[in-house]
């Protein structure tokens, strides 16, 4: 899977040499990373929607709240009253909501060739990948920090007995991290941010 | 999104606009800190305040001697904000590390002194100390709906026109013209008189008729009181009030620059308390026997209930429950006392009741002065003062535990029986001769023969004020406790609480209490001491400001912690409040910022008064 996703990076790289999109496919060279994080209306990649993307750079010991990304979708349709009662986002909630398009667009611009850092972040980019393709003819060619993975091998290397779960609650709970907002799409990009950094930069 | 988690609408950010709040908004990061970083090292230049989200951090000042626990300045949890006087100065005095670690929020130095720059408010905040911040609580602690009517003028609530009649009316026409007026007293032209008016009210008018046998045809000009007692239009409602308590009148003449401008009444006043706290003078006055006076006696600390949830400024509430207090006392010894003794004896109140500082009576200490000519029966002195401290207790003055009491001789003496004994407090100066004469010089008169308090009260300014080395002694005890300005977030002293009288009410009010001593400034009250060491020059405006600021914080939260205490016990027996401890912990964020600047003014008055009183630390 990820040696595709990485062949699938440098066909395309070569594909858009010319294009205005080229930097994305330069290799990073700075020191931020994105966290981002997608709520959509239900598990199903094909056929469920993203309801809100968020983003959120972090630098170092810092995560720059001020300067986040945040979009609320509007598909122009009716959502699952499930997707509501996860994400407590109605339909009127999206009234101030951008076509899927223009969230796109912008998002690309804001997370660049950064490297993007999620929880279950694989699954996220496949509905982003469903957009991306007929927009722009690619998936998106970023770097995927797998935060679940970057936790369980921090708990390894002190603890190499423990199996350690992998739920997202039970993670943030582990770490005593406070969570910003939970079932926001920013509300956890943040909270995924503050537990990253804390895992690398704690002792 | 973001302002969920940063709270913008308590102060300062609360003074910001939307379009600032915008600015600052996108300027925020969280910063992540391991347990014992340095987040500000000393010396350096900040990136930013910061407000923690999780947390302890604590600022060690370095160039203090000692260990790191002398060192610690102050501890700060979830929800404190620091770093803003690193920032403004462009350099950290000051080390701040992670004791735990830590989240917060970092505002960018930048940002933060353009807010600063660009919105007084929010400048002030930060720049003019503890007595803005004291503004920015009682700006946050009025009560949702109610008026906060210890800021109420006279002269926008209950000024009333005078009516001015010449000194030939009759009563009848007198009676006529104030139901014409709807108004109870009249003011009377009078050649005579120093203001050139006197003052005639309705009740005058009908003892005159009634008991003294005139006739409605009398002229008024007669039965006026030349004196009149006036009260500035421009000054607080409440003070009106506490003037008509302290005198137990009903009407007061208003003046504005010397000028008679109106008269104000009782009843319009309480229309606009609503509370009962004339009634209650009412009732002290009309009181023949002890019980009446317990009966009125009862009701005070409801009264001191509704008051503090009404957001009543605590300064207001001290002195309306000294006058009320300094009524009760004075009754009781009126009712209790033969003419005799009333003639050649004077009831002094010591300590907190002296300096009207007592709100909720914990404890009772007072003193006789007794004229050196009486020849009083020892047998008859006893019997009356065992029974006064009696009947106190009764009323509701709790016995005083070191038994500074009319009851016991050693605080019931001659006017030279007093000289010979503050004379040898001077000269012993241990401890406890300190604290007699500290409550000794807060003493205040209350009722008796006050020629005799006065002449008590010059002799011991001139006769101590001289001493240098008596005042240095005196002004000693002012550094027994430290400034508990390292026990915050202590856990284990936490526990316990912070004593507050310890820590911030017993430096402040022995230290300005030296100081008045020192310069001869005969007030007795706290902040009229403060008032008039500033005029004279004797501390510097800004220092005394923020001690009465901090003085009024202490006050309040003791209030608190005693009120708290009473409601426990479930009882209005005051000797029930056994401590002065608050917990830290349970104060919101702007009180603890408070709390904290307060403590630090106590710090810096007490470096101060060191070198001033040349105490020796």
């Amino acid at each position: 899977m990820m040696l595709t996703r990485t062949l699938k990076r440098l066909a395309n790289r070569f594909k858009n040499r010319d294009s205005d999109l080229k930097g994305l496919f330069e290799p990073y060279a700075g020191s931020e990373i994105v966290s981002l994080d997608c709520e959509m209306t239900g598990l199903d990649t094909k056929n469920d929607h993203i309801v809100s993307i968020a983003a959120v750079k972090i630098d170092g010991n810092k995560i720059k709240t001020g300067d986040a990304f945040e979009a609320m979708i509007d598909h122009g349709e009716w959502l699952s009253e499930d997707a509501i009662r996860v994400h407590r986002i109605r339909k009127v909630d999206l009234n101030d909501g951008v076509p899927i398009e223009t969230a796109m667009m912008a998002m690309i611009e804001f997370i660049g060739n950064r490297p993007i850092l999620g929880y279950n972040i694989q699954f996220d980019f496949k509905f982003l990948d469903r957009y991306t393709r007929p927009l722009l003819g690619f998936s998106l060619p970023n770097q995927m920090i797998e935060f679940a993975e970057v936790y369980r091998k921090s708990v390894v290397a002190k603890r190499p007995d423990t199996v350690p779960h992998l739920g997202f609650e039970e993670i943030i709970d582990d770490l005593g991290i406070p969570t910003f907002g939970r079932h926001t799409a920013l509300g956890d990009a943040t909270t995924v941010a503050t537990a990253y950094v804390k895992l690398k930069r704690g002792r | 999104m973001v302002s969920e988690v940063l709270n913008t609408d308590i102060p300062p950010f609360d003074l910001l606009s939307e379009h600032e709040l915008e600015i600052l908004k996108h300027s925020l990061s969280i910063a992540y800190f391991d347990a014992g970083k340095d987040i500000i090292p000393a010396g350096g230049s900040p990136e930013g305040i910061y407000i923690i989200i999780k947390g302890q951090v604590e600022e060690y000042d370095e160039t203090i001697e000692g260990d790191r626990d002398a060192q610690r300045v102050a501890q700060y949890s979830e929800g404190d904000l620091f770093g803003s006087l690193a920032v403004l100065k462009g350099r950290a005095k000051d080390k701040y590390q992670a004791f735990e670690e830590c989240i917060c929020h970092l505002v960018p130095a930048e940002t933060f002194l353009d807010l600063v720059h660009d919105n007084p408010e929010f400048r002030h905040f930060f720049h003019e100390g503890l007595a803005t911040m004291e503004k920015q609580r009682s700006r946050l602690s009025v009560p949702q709906g109610g008026d906060d009517f210890s800021l109420v003028r006279i002269r926008d609530s209950v000024l009333r026109q005078p009516v001015i009649v010449p000194p030939s009316l009759s009563i009848a026409e007198a009676v006529n013209q104030m139901r014409q007026s709807h108004i109870d007293c009249l003011l009377v032209d009078c050649d005579e008189c120093q203001s050139n008016y006197a003052l005639v009210t309705r009740t005058d008018l009908l003892d005159a008729l009634a008991i003294e046998g005139k006739t409605p045809a009398c002229q008024v000009g007669g039965l006026a009181t030349p004196e009149l007692i006036t009260c500035e239009a421009d000054d607080f409602l409440f003070n009106a009030l506490i003037l008509m308590t302290r005198k137990h009148i009903k009407h007061v003449v208003l003046t504005h620059e010397d000028e008679i401008i109106g008269v104000s009444e009782l009843t319009d006043i309480l229309s606009y308390l609503t509370g009962q706290t004339h009634l209650m003078g009412v009732q002290i006055e009309k009181a023949t026997s002890v019980d009446e006076l317990t009966q009125a006696s009862k009701v005070l600390n409801a009264l001191i209930r509704t008051l503090n949830a009404k957001g009543v400024k605590i300064r207001f509430m001290m002195e309306l429950l000294a006058a009320l207090n300094g009524r009760l006392v004075a009754k009781l010894y009126e009712i209790t006392m033969p003419t005799h003794v009333l003639e050649n004896t004077a009831l002094t109140v010591l300590g907190s009741e002296g300096r009207w500082e007592q709100i909720v009576k914990t404890d009772q200490d007072n003193a006789l002065i007794i004229a050196d000519s009486f020849d009083w029966d020892d047998k008859e002195r006893t019997r009356l003062l065992d029974q006064f401290t009696e009947d106190l207790i009764a009323i509701g003055f709790p016995r005083c535990p070191g038994n500074i009491m009319v009851s016991n001789p050693e605080w019931s003496l001659t006017v030279s029986g007093w000289k010979r004994t503050m004379k040898t407090w001077t000269i012993d100066m241990s401890e406890e001769t300190q604290m007699k004469m500290a409550i000794s010089l807060d003493g205040h008169f209350v009722a008796g023969n006050k020629k005799l308090f006065e002449e008590m009260s010059l002799w011991a300014h001139e006769n101590l004020r001289g001493n240098d080395i008596f005042l240095a002694h005196f002004g000693q005890s002012v550094m027994n406790f430290g400034v508990p300005l390292t026990l915050f977030g202590n856990v284990k002293k936490d526990s316990e609480g912070l004593d507050i009288k310890k820590g911030g009410i017993f430096p402040l009010v022995h230290g300005v209490r030296a100081l008045a001593l020192k310069y001869r400034c005969r007030q007795t009250n706290t902040y009229r001491r403060i008032e008039e060491l500033i005029e004279k020059g004797a501390i510097h405006e800004r220092l005394g400001r923020n001690l009465e600021s901090a003085l009024s914080l202490f006050m309040q939260l003791r209030l608190e912690t005693q009120l708290e205490q009473l409601e426990q016990a479930g009882t209005d027996d005051g000797s029930k409040v056994t401590h002065n401890r608050i917990q830290v912990r349970n104060l919101n964020r702007l009180d603890r910022d408070l709390l904290r600047e307060a403590l630090h003014v106590i710090k810096e008055f007490k470096e101060w008064l060191a070198l001033e009183l040349h105490i020796r630390g």
